[in-house]
């Protein structure tokens, strides 16, 4: 299946800035501080063009991670709310 | 990484080296076949322009990536239509 099939375009678009994407954009940025002081160089003020890098490319793949997850959890939606409708006997509201 | 034994063996240096020469003589920076001592006081600008312009280049793709997908979710549901056509 594709990674994100083009139905997953009828859902509403996740802000730019999701938790995703912020989250995995520090864990890059992390990662090039890391870097920094694993080659004994300082460590925020060096390597500025590495930081933005990582943390450039763990946005992108943050904000695509989570549309996928939304367009799973809406196909799972989906089908839960179709199978309900299709067996109301199962689903009465209790009464009495 | 500054290690210098190709990561397979002991930590500890011959026994004619100082346990200080890693610092007094700098890190390296290894591939599999040739080991070259680092340079951090000159930048290589080449591959800083690039990895700016990648970087702007993936921004610009994201956010334009990301206002087709909200006008494409206001193209498909402006009319409320049911329809599964085009979804």
């Amino acid at each position: 299946m594709a990674f994100l099939p083009d139905e997953s375009r009828s859902l509403p678009p996740p802000p730019l800035l999701n938790k995703g994407s912020v989250w995995l954009g520090f864990v890059g940025w992390l990662s090039a501080l890391l870097d920094n002081a694993y080659n004994h160089r300082p460590v925020f003020r060096s390597g500025v063009h590495r930081q933005v890098l990582f943390a450039t490319l763990g946005c992108f793949v943050g904000y695509q991670l989570v549309k996928r997850a939304e367009y799973m959890h809406a196909k799972v939606d989906r089908e839960l709310f179709e199978y309900v409708r299709h067996h109301p006997v199962d689903f009465q509201a209790k009464t009495g | 990484m500054s290690r210098r034994d190709g990561g397979t063996g002991p930590s500890q240096e011959g026994c004619s080296r100082s346990a200080l020469d890693g610092w007094e003589m700098g890190a390296f920076t290894r591939s599999a076949f040739v080991v070259k001592k680092m340079n951090n006081a000159q930048p290589n600008w080449l591959r800083v322009g690039l990895a700016f312009s990648t970087s702007a280049a993936l921004w610009a793709f994201l956010i334009k990536q990301h206002n087709e997908d909200v006008m494409e979710y206001e193209r498909r549901n402006k009319r409320g239509h049911k329809c599964t056509g085009c979804s």
